[in-house]
């Protein structure tokens, strides 16, 4: 339409109304998500995490709404958008959970112990209950987080800038191809491997020790550009992830090992040391050093994975609870908005919310669907199925609210901690039981996976100017389309291996990471070697964190200590960044300049990920049809 | 030192002290570690840190010292919102597409941009439930003058309008019949 029109002119001209739930918008949410959930299900058996498709999906849509068909809007691309990312997050928490389960069933067979009976189809009804629960128990959050917190959501924030992209100005849309362009190229040669030097840069991380700084101090930061761009969106409000992870490792990592709470040494093999005596003779450096880096390497997983990610897990949960409790009168305000939106709609008004009574009806129907999912299960009595189900959708509550502020806060869902805590409690209630335990972990991750998309497609519906029950409506209605196809995905791929199994897992093509992650929490579950102390004690940090009038401060920390230092300094950096930005230049520098670049290398990176995808993908038809 | 400045020290020593003592592993057979001592002496001086903080902030709140704007300010802002919706809806006729998105631009960037960047001064001065109802509130209308701004652009100029006039309506709600009217909130920052 063009600009120059007078208003009143165009006013007559116009007499469809304003086009945002749409066929049209829904068709292509629907087709774009499927083919974006399988590409991504792939990478993420590939490689150990997924991809968000929300801003692959909103360029599709903004391609084909309103370029293709010419009548598309802003609004209808939103929807589009939410449809495509719903049933993208489905698939990821699917394929995070359930590849443990054919893993550790292969794996115990080899073993000679009795295999785990499991069926698909429980695994599909606790798919669906994840996708129904995750959407109905965020919504109730949506004024808190968006409105009242104004979390940043910062792929939501790129979202909103490609579907503004081109009606906001030509000079916007420059800096926006200007990040795209930035983004891609250096992820292209950061995939390549081309900077790759062994010690400097290996596997996109850039090691500044230089043989000066220990290793377990992490001397480490991640060179793709999506952290920073995070952070660059974020400003000051993300600087305590950058606290925290320095915190972490620069002052509790030294005080554990000069405290001796650290091993002394780490035995060291015959056949390893036969490989270092190799690697010293090759690099012609002495063999102590390469002991000694040994050494502090493995101090350093030490630290990260017995100490730091349990506490930070506690601390995440004990900050996002207490951040309820401190804000309980604003979120009792949005529950009387949700009870008023059923009145405005009866009273004939175009209700803005989902009302109250649809959330309870969803959860009704998704706790029935868990109960269901789980009784089905050989092995759990009906009286352990309920149980499962009532602790189930408390527990994912809790953890749809903790990965939505993560995200809220950094764009980084810690989703797999989640699963951890999901399958260690399920274990415990269904004595034992890894099937019954993994129906529901599957039904956990479908729904925090859920819940933090939900509130980033609603970021984005805010800054559009969307309708929320729109939103809300289709993110109830078709994510559990993702559940589904991921499981059948998976169930395909493992059949795809020699003699219909083995398609997946350590020494396959498709290592599958995350899924071997979790079979060794599940066997330290098994043996009792659970972390307890660090959950509580962290739990109990992150209230006292959580209860700071600096509204984030225990999710912040927390996910500062979960996550691997290269990623809270790459973020922190992006934060800085900001801060300088905005002092030297102002605050509209930042929202009209750094807002659109800092989304285009978000979105730079995503379509580098589909690429890459799509290659891996092809790369793999062509080799399974040469053999 | 203010004594802001010296509650969250101590909030901080004890927020570290506590997760220093959370560090250690249990020794073989034991459930807690025995660092334990310290991350409870360290939870404990972050408690006394935290009300302490809590308090001070209260304090100054009270005396009118918090850094930035001032709640009056805040309410003031959203006054001048309404304002300049308003002049946008009075000329609305004649304003093209561009132009509409280019006046709600300048009624973002100059009233909800600054309101957003300081809204927890309305908390810490009135209270959770007040000053969340009015953050909540204009955050309403913010999303109806967006909605302007994706009509406009969208060509769709009938809805720009419905949505200016819902935007309005809601300032006005929140102006002369919401919050801002109650007797909690000061006089000179209504109009």
């Amino acid at each position: 339409m063009p600009d120059r029109l007078k208003a009143k002119a165009i006013g007559r001209a116009v007499v469809e109304p304003y086009r945002e739930l749409t066929v049209a918008g829904v068709v292509l949410g629907i087709v774009q998500g499927v083919i974006i959930n399988i590409a991504f299900a792939y990478v993420a058996l590939k490689i150990g995490f997924g991809i968000g498709g929300s801003t692959v999906a909103a360029i599709m849509g903004y391609a084909l709404l309103t370029g293709v068909m010419r009548r598309g809007t802003s609004v209808e691309n939103n929807i589009n958008q939410t449809i495509a990312s719903g049933i993208n997050v489905s698939g990821a928490g699917v394929v995070f959970t359930l590849p443990a389960l054919f893993m550790l069933n292969a794996a115990w067979s080899a073993e000679g112990k009795s295999p785990i009976e499991f069926d698909a189809l429980p695994l599909f009804i606790g798919g669906v209950a994840g996708a129904i629960l995750g959407t109905v128990l965020i919504i109730p959050l949506r004024k808190q987080m968006i409105e009242m917190d104004r979390l940043r959501f910062p792929s939501g924030i790129a979202v909103t800038t490609i579907i503004r992209s081109g009606r906001a100005g030509i000079e916007k849309a420059k800096l926006l191809a200007i990040g795209v362009a930035v983004s891609a190229l250096w992820k292209m040669v950061l995939i390549s491997g081309w900077i790759d030097v062994p010690g400097l840069i290996e596997e996109e991380i850039l090691y500044f020790g230089f043989g000066v700084i220990p290793i377990y101090l992490a001397p480490m930061i991640g060179l793709s550009v999506l952290n920073a761009a995070a952070g660059m969106l974020t400003g000051k409000g993300g600087l305590p992830m950058l606290f925290g992870g320095i915190l972490a490792w620069w002052v509790i990592a030294p005080a554990s090992v000069f405290s001796g709470w650290t091993p002394e040494d780490f035995p060291v093999t015959a056949d390893q040391r036969t490989a270092l005596d190799e690697q010293a003779a090759h690099q012609d450096v002495s063999l102590e050093r390469l002991l000694a880096e040994r050494r502090q390497s493995l101090t350093k997983d030490f630290l990260y994975g017995k100490v730091l990610r349990p506490t930070g897990i506690g601390v995440l949960i004990g900050g996002a609870l207490m951040g309820v409790i401190v804000c309980f009168p604003a979120i009792v305000n949005a529950f009387r908005s949700l009870a008023g939106a059923a009145r405005t709609a009866g009273a004939g008004g175009e209700a803005e919310e989902m009302p109250l009574r649809g959330i309870a009806a969803g959860t009704g129907l998704g706790m029935i669907l868990l109960f269901v999912a789980a009784a089905m299960t050989e092995g759990v009595s009906l009286p352990q199925a309920f149980l499962a189900a009532v602790i189930g959708v408390l527990w994912l509550a809790v953890a749809g609210l903790i990965v939505s502020q993560a995200a809220g806060m950094t764009d980084i869902s810690p989703i797999s901690g989640m699963a951890l805590i999901s399958v260690t409690i399920m274990m415990f209630l269904l004595n034992g039981n890894v099937a019954g335990a993994m129906v529901v972990g599957v039904a956990v991750c479908v729904a925090i996976g859920q819940s933090a998309d939900m509130m980033q497609d609603l970021k984005t519906g805010h800054m559009l100017g969307a309708r929320p029950i729109k939103q809300q409506l289709v993110q109830f209605a078709f994510p559990w389309i993702g559940a589904v196809t991921a499981i059948g995905l998976v169930y395909i791929l493992w059949q795809s291996g020699p003699g219909g199994q083995g398609g997946f897992g350590e020494g396959t093509r498709l290592p599958a990471p995350q899924g071997g992650a979790l079979m060794g929490i599940i066997s330290a579950v098994q043996s009792g070697n659970v972390p307890v102390d660090k959950y509580l004690m962290g739990s109990i940090i992150g209230a006292l964190l959580g209860a700071a009038p600096a509204p984030g401060l225990g999710v912040l920390i927390g996910l500062s200590m979960y996550l691997p230092f290269y990623m809270s300094l790459g973020y922190g950096i992006g934060c800085l960044i900001h801060i300088f930005l905005r002092k030297t230049k102002g605050p509209l520098f930042c929202q009209h300049k750094l807002v659109p670049f800092a989304a285009g290398l978000i979105v730079g990176e995503a379509l580098t990920g589909v690429g890459y995808a799509a290659y891996e993908i092809i790369g793999a038809a062509m080799e399974t049809t040469s053999a | 030192m203010s004594n802001e400045r010296l509650s969250v020290a101590l909030y901080a020593i004890g927020i570290i002290l506590a997760i220093v003592g959370a560090a250690k592993l249990p020794a073989e057979g034991q459930r807690w570690p025995d660092s334990w001592p310290l991350f409870a002496a360290g939870a404990a001086v972050a408690a006394l840190g935290l009300v302490w903080w809590r308090l001070s902030l209260k304090a100054e709140a009270k005396q009118g010292r918090l850094a930035g704007r001032s709640p009056e300010d805040l309410l003031a802002l959203l006054v001048q919102a309404r304002d300049m919706g308003r002049a946008i809806e009075t000329q609305f006729d004649e304003l093209d597409t561009q132009a509409i998105r280019a006046r709600i631009d300048e009624l973002l960037d100059a009233t909800f941009v600054p309101f957003v960047e300081d809204r927890y001064v309305l908390v810490e001065a009135y209270g959770m439930r007040l000053g969340a109802d009015i953050i909540l509130k204009a955050s309403a209308a913010e999303r109806s003058f967006n909605r302007v701004w994706s009509a406009a652009a969208d060509g769709h100029l009938p809805e720009a309008q419905t949505s200016l006039q819902r935007g309005l309506a809601a300032m006005d709600d929140l102006v002369a019949a919401g919050p801002i009217g109650s007797e909690v909130i000061p006089r000179s920052a209504r109009r």
